[in-house]
Order: C-alpha cells, then sequence, then structure tokens
C-alpha cells in the first residue's frame, strides 16, 4: 500500500488494474460522445475502468485539514443509480488516469463536496431545481447545501426509488435528519434539521410532521417568508391545538412586536421549539427558562437578586421565575406598571397590609412608587410622567402619540431640545387633547417614581436592604427626582423615556402640569417658603411695632 | 367725689369652649410645628419625617373631633349668637373702624375698649369677622384638605377633583402659612386685656372681669 500525493491505494495488483483501465480509457477515447451516455436506462460500462482502482474499500483522499474522504465507489450502487448510464468523467471532468486531483489540493471535505455538487448543476440547473418545490428554497448557486449532502455521491436514485414507501414522517426525515439550513428572505438563516430522537422525546412524539406543516407534502414544499411571517404562521398552527395560548399572547408585546414587523421578536417556537417542546414543568425551572436566550443581561441581573437566589438555592420553588411576574404568553415589560405590581402583590398579598403598619398613605406610596424603586436599593430612580386618559387611566402610547404628532415625539413635547418642562407638557397634553378625537377622554398627567434602567428592577434585595427612610425622598434635593422623564410605551413593553428638565416638578406650571405627582417636603416650591418667611416676619412685626409703642404709651403714662 | 372701680365677673367662656380653645391651641401648635418638620426636613430635624407625619396625623384627628364638639355646642346653644355677625352694614362698619382705632390708637391713649364684652356677645367686630372666616372658611378648608392627603388614595375621586396631591398640598400650605402668622398675632392681641394675663386667665377660668365705674361721695 503506497501513498502519493495524500492519494492511499489500497489492493495488490495496482499495476494490472492500471494497465486494464488504460485500456479501456483509451477505447473510451476513439468514441466521442460517449462521456454522458445517452442511453441512461442500463448501466454503461465505461465506468468500471474507474471502479478497478476505486472499488477499493481503502482507497481514500486525506485533505490539507486533515480529513479522510473515502474514495472508494461500489458498483452495486452504481448500478442501481438513477445515474447508472452516466459516464465518470460527466461527473469528474478533467480526471484522466494520469492526471488525478492532488489530494492535499483539496481544503476540506465541504469544499470537496461543494466542488462535487457543482458539477450537478451541468446536468440539473439551478432554474430548474428551483421550479421544483422541494427545491426552490433550499438551492443557491453558491450552493452552500451540497446535493451530494442529501442525494449522496455515486448511489443516486430518484425519489420514488429513494423514500416513496417510506412512512410519511420518515419520507421527510430523509432530508430533514440532515444539517439543512435555509437562507430567509430577510437574510437570516433557519435551521431545517431535525433531530428524530428529540421529536420522539418531545411532548409531541406522536404527531405527524404534517400535523403542523398542513402546507408541507412529497409534491408542495411552501417557500419560507421572512422570520416574522414564519413566526406568525408557526403561532397559527400551535393555536390550532393551543387556542388559548394564543389568545393569552396575542396582547403580549412579543406579538405586539411580531405584528409590527419586529424581525427579533419571538414566536411560539421561539420559547417552545419547534420539534423539541419540552413539557410545561421544564420552563418552571431555572434551567429550562427560555426568556434567558433573549434577555441574557437581564437573566443575570435577576439571578444576583433575592429571587433568583432563592431559586437557585432549591429551597424556595416558589421563588418567581421571569414568567410568573411578566407572564409566560401574556408577556407584558415594565412600561406597564401596574401589571408588575400586581405580580408583586400576587405573591406578597400581606404587602399592602404590611407597610400601612409604619407607612403613612401605604396605598398612595405602593401606586405611586414601583416596588422596586425601593427594593432595589442601589438603582438610579426616575420620575415616570404617563399621559392617561382620564376616567379609564389608560396609558397612551409612544406609537398613539407618534402618529398623533406626525412622527417625532421628541420634537414635539420638546420644541427647544432643552429638556421638557412643566409648560411644556401642559401645552402638549393639550395639543393631543386636540389632535386625538373631539370624542375622546381628556388627558391627564400621572408621575410615579420608578427605577431609571429596566434591568435594575431585577436586582431585588432582601426586604433588610430596602429603601424605608422617609428622608430618602421626603427631603428637599432629594436624588430620587433628580431624573424626571415623560415615559410612553414602546411596542416591546419597555418604557421610552423622554426627559425633563431639572426643575420640573418645582416649577409653577408644573402646578397644573404634574399636579398628580407631589413628594412632601421634597418637590416644594420656593414661592411657598417665602411666602412663609414673609407672613410669620410680618406678623412678628406688626406684634413688636404695637407693643413698642404699648410699652412707650405704659411709660409715658406712668411719668405723665 | 371719688371714682372706683369696681370688678365685674361675666361667665363668658362656657367649659365645652374653654376645653375645645385650649385643645386647640395646643394642636394648632404641634400642627405647625410637625408641619414645619415635615415641609422642611432638610432644614430642621428635630424629629424623624416619619414620627412627624405620624403626630401630625394624630393632632389632625383631635382637632378635627374637637371642631366638631365645637360645632354642635353653638348649634345646640344660644350662645351661637356671638357668631352672628352684625348685618347693618353701617353699624358694622362703624363699630369694626372703632375697634381697629383703639387698637391702632386709642390704646396707646388709654382710651377704653368700645366693645364690652358679654355671654352673648364676647367678640368686637373684627373678631367676630375674623372668627367667622376662621371656623367656618378657613378650617374646615384645612381639616379637609389635610383628611385628603392624610389618605390621598382613599380619596383619591375627590383628590383629582380638587385638582390633584400637589394643589391640595398647595391649598393645605397656604392655609397652614396662614395660621403660622395668626397664631403668634392671636396670642399677642390676648394681652391686650386690662392686664397682659387678663384674657388667657379668662380663658381658663371662664370669668372674663369688666370694670364698672362707681360714683361714691
Amino acid at each position: 500500500m503506497t501513498t502519493m500525493n495524500g492519494l492511499r491505494q489500497g489492493g495488490r495488483l495496482p499495476l494490472l488494474r492500471g494497465m486494464f483501465a488504460l485500456l479501456l480509457l483509451a477505447a473510451m477515447a476513439v468514441r466521442p460522445g460517449a462521456v454522458v451516455a445517452a442511453d441512461a436506462s442500463g448501466p454503461t460500462p465505461t465506468w468500471r475502468a474507474c471502479l478497478s482502482c476505486h472499488e477499493d474499500a481503502g482507497l481514500s483522499l486525506t485533505t490539507a485539514k486533515g480529513e479522510t474522504i473515502s474514495l472508494a465507489v461500489k458498483a452495486a450502487e452504481l448500478a442501481g443509480s438513477a445515474h447508472r448510464g452516466v459516464e465518470c468523467r460527466a461527473c469528474h471532468p478533467g480526471v484522466k488516469l494520469n492526471a488525478h486531483p492532488d489530494g492535499r489540493a483539496m481544503a476540506s471535505l465541504a469544499e470537496y463536496r461543494l466542488a462535487t455538487s457543482r458539477t450537478c448543476l451541468g446536468c440539473h440547473p439551478v432554474e430548474l431545481l428551483r421550479a421544483r418545490t422541494q427545491h426552490a428554497a433550499v438551492v443557491f448557486e453558491d450552493q452552500r447545501l451540497t446535493c451530494v449532502g442529501c442525494h449522496g455521491s455515486h448511489g443516486i436514485k430518484n425519489v420514488t426509488a429513494w423514500k416513496g414507501n417510506l412512512a410519511p414522517n420518515d419520507y421527510c426525515l430523509t432530508c430533514h435528519s440532515r444539517n439543512l439550513t435555509i437562507e430567509r428572505r430577510d437574510g437570516t438563516s433557519m435551521a431545517l434539521a431535525v433531530d428524530a430522537a428529540k421529536l420522539k422525546a418531545s411532548v409531541h412524539p406522536n404527531h405527524a410532521c404534517a400535523d403542523c406543516h398542513t402546507g408541507f407534502s412529497a409534491s408542495a414544499h411552501p417557500v419560507a417568508g421572512d422570520r416574522t411571517n414564519r413566526a406568525i404562521a408557526a403561532a397559527g398552527t400551535c393555536a390550532r391545538c393551543h387556542a388559548d395560548k394564543l389568545r393569552q399572547a396575542d396582547g403580549s408585546v412579543h406579538f405586539t412586536l411580531l405584528r409590527s414587523g419586529a424581525q427579533g421578536a419571538p414566536g411560539c417556537i421561539d420559547c417552545h421549539s419547534a420539534h423539541e417542546v419540552a413539557p410545561k414543568e421544564r420552563f418552571a425551572t431555572l434551567a429550562g427558562t427560555p426568556c434567558r436566550t433573549c434577555h441574557a443581561q437581564i437573566f443575570a441581573a435577576y439571578s444576583g437578586s433575592m429571587h433568583g437566589k432563592a431559586r437557585a438555592s432549591g429551597d424556595h420553588f416558589d421563588a418567581p421565575l421571569c414568567s410568573d411576574c411578566h407572564r409566560a404568553h401574556d408577556v407584558q415589560g415594565s412600561a406597564h406598571p401596574e401589571q408588575v405590581r400586581a405580580a408583586c402583590i400576587g405573591c406578597h398579598p400581606t404587602a399592602v397590609a404590611i407597610h400601612s403598619s409604619w407607612l403613612p398613605n401605604a396605598s398612595l406610596h405602593l401606586n405611586a412608587i414601583s416596588c422596586a424603586a425601593c427594593h432595589a436599593p442601589q438603582a438610579e430612580r426616575v420620575v415616570a410622567l404617563r399621559l392617561v386618559e382620564q376616567g379609564t387611566g389608560r396609558a397612551l402610547t409612544e406609537r398613539e402619540v407618534g402618529d398623533l404628532v406626525g412622527g417625532d415625539v421628541r420634537a414635539a413635547i420638546d420644541p427647544a431640545g432643552s429638556g421638557m418642562s412643566g409648560l411644556n407638557l401642559w401645552s402638549s397634553m393639550r395639543r393631543l387633547e386636540s389632535l386625538r378625537q373631539s370624542s375622546a377622554a381628556k388627558l391627564d398627567v400621572v408621575g410615579r417614581l420608578e427605577v431609571a434602567r429596566g434591568i435594575d428592577a431585577h436586582r431585588l434585595a432582601d426586604k433588610s436592604g430596602a429603601v424605608r427612610a422617609c428622608e430618602s425622598c421626603h427631603t428637599n434635593g432629594s436624588t430620587a427626582f433628580d431624573q424626571v422623564a415623560l415615559t410612553l410605551a414602546r411596542d416591546d413593553g419597555r418604557p421610552k423615556r423622554f426627559g425633563a428638565s431639572q426643575g420640573m416638578l418645582t416649577d409653577a406650571a408644573s402646578v397644573v402640569s404634574v399636579h398628580g405627582f407631589y413628594a412632601l417636603g421634597a418637590t416644594r416650591h420656593w414661592v411657598l417658603d417665602w411666602l412663609l418667611v414673609l407672613a410669620v416676619a410680618g406678623g412678628l412685626a406688626v406684634v413688636a411695632l404695637h407693643l413698642t409703642f404699648r410699652l412707650r404709651a405704659a411709660r409715658a403714662h406712668k411719668e405723665g | 367725689m371719688d371714682v372706683t372701680m369696681n370688678v365685674k365677673k361675666i361667665y363668658i367662656h362656657p367649659l365645652p369652649v374653654r376645653i375645645w380653645h385650649w385643645t386647640n391651641a395646643i394642636g394648632f401648635v404641634l400642627l405647625i410645628l410637625t408641619g414645619l418638620q415635615i415641609r422642611y426636613r432638610d432644614i430642621i430635624g428635630l424629629v424623624s419625617f416619619e414620627t412627624s407625619v405620624r403626630l401630625h396625623n394624630y393632632v389632625g384627628f383631635v382637632l378635627m373631633g374637637s371642631y366638631l364638639i365645637w360645632l354642635f355646642f353653638y348649634l345646640t346653644s344660644d350662645k351661637i349668637k356671638n357668631y352672628q355677625m352684625e348685618l347693618r352694614p353701617r353699624k358694622f362698619y362703624t363699630d369694626a373702624i372703632n375697634q381697629a382705632v383703639y387698637y391702632g390708637y386709642g390704646i396707646f391713649r388709654g382710651s377704653t375698649n368700645p366693645h364690652h364684652a358679654s355671654p352673648y356677645d364676647k367678640f368686637n367686630p373684627m373678631q367676630k369677622l375674623t372668627y367667622d372666616l376662621i371656623m367656618l372658611l378657613v378650617v374646615p378648608i384645612q381639616f379637609l384638605s389635610g383628611l385628603l392627603l392624610w389618605d390621598a388614595q382613599r380619596f383619591s375621586g375627590a383628590v383629582a377633583a380638587l385638582g390633584g396631591v400637589r394643589t391640595v398640598d398647595t391649598v393645605h400650605v397656604l392655609f397652614f402659612i396662614f395660621f403660622s402668622a395668626f397664631l403668634p398675632v392671636h396670642a399677642y392681641l390676648a394681652t391686650l386685656g386690662h392686664t397682659p394675663l387678663a384674657h388667657f386667665k379668662a380663658m381658663f377660668t371662664g370669668y372674663e372681669e369688666e370694670f364698672e365705674h362707681a360714683k361714691r361721695t
């Protein structure tokens, strides 16, 4: 056995076989047109010249990457293949007995497969392949999906012979058990591979592929749309059995984003996976929380919180996971504070009573301050001002306000660009009211103290570390009120903040614009301070003056 | 002919009124002090914010109860005449001006007080106007605004209807300023009796001392 140029040859009589092959090739040379046999109905024996060597099971090639590629070809495979009438050189052009490819020139197995698959396109043009639905979405000029990857190299069979008698799921898996991917219209990549074992282990072990992939069959392979459309379509599929869940999810921030065309927004399968759907118990674990995939930083913050630590300790299975606060399907972000608050109160039903035992005006505090603003003591805080409809209390979203003002919300509320003032807010509110239908409810401003960054809301400390001192807020100059921002809910459920100028809470116009937010002592107006000084000083001055005259009169009366 | 001065004691302040008055006096001082502490925690540090709020609330409720006792007493007593305004404008203005002249001038000249207190007419015209306004307008507004601020969530509908917490608090603070300025003036005016402590004493005993001029030959 010798190795030359990376080509490993096996067998005992290489010289004799080489001579035989030379004779056959010579015969072929005097038969022009015999490279591709016109008659594909029966085997053409001319490839037997090549097989004289390549039938050797030990024949292999080593690529530059060190991968071993078997060069062995089984005659029986060729004889039973759809290409049995095709000469070797039709697919291996340029290969001659004395000019075999240099194995080391082949960079990798992938390149080798790519190179061989490109040859297929000579007889099977891309345009024709794309006309076939099965190939339409997976065939590219650059052949990232190689022909040989699915069809093999030599034992190529037509589809009927290949998988005509297979069970439906096995039929699909003949291709989809392979590492297939396609490029969506939006340029992102989508894996098409299905792990049959994992599918069997999922909660859908007995589903036929077509149960979910309703548009697909042996003769129909719809072309995939972009990611969003696919996610929505997939949700529709899930909803055939899980309609209740879709109803819940329909109002979620995720589906709002999906409908708005956001490409990163998740649908059902992004959390549950498409084929490896785990039982719901799996989602009630730290490891099985799907949110961490997209929200890794927030999940890390949560993991360091008292909730995350309690959960990780294994002693507190009731410690909340993401879905316990944000809900599993009707997922809401922090721009909807009432839902987050309800989540806190849901697990801590005695919170109101406990706060009432020491906190004056406890109900007001619990409404006007987010739980995290005190229980994440290291967080920066912001006074979030929201435009709400009088009566319903529904907060206007960024999209609503943007639509009303013609797009640029910031320019509308802060024309000077120096930070929104109380007057800006008041005039913006009046303008929005006039832009809304006359029958629409009047607007109001509701203020709430929150953590400035959403991630900090997940860094909840043990209650011993929570802010308890009233003075931390109820003191003039408290940092709690340094930041003030008009806050509108974005489509993704997070708050969009439009910063206000410092002093917004205490300027004269704030009495009408932010009358709903007031912290005793902290957001007081200086005019009232001076009025107090003047009034008391004035009263004392009158007393002092009168007393002086009285004493002088008494003295005069005594002397006189 | 000798002129002597007979002291006549007149029962002006019934017990419920005296209890109400001193409760009010202590209460208002406490409300002003705790109010200052609540509003100016960055300047004054006598007690914690929490304590001052708690004390302010307790005292506020005590004074509201005290006010109701006062109201009940006068509504069920003929002494309510003390608060009935002089409805004849000319007489009212004449009496009020006379009283103002006395306080601003006559008192320094040794003139006698034009108003003589009696059980059914214990206030001079200026006092009557002031106390009517205070007891029937200012105090109820202050109690009401304080009540709303005590539990702004419970009374959120009323608070919103009145313009929000900031507006209600601003009203509360404006009257707090009024009381802060009024209280020392009121205390000073109480020294304008025939002796500096005469009115204070009367507010403990119930009896005001009136001097009668008697001729003796």
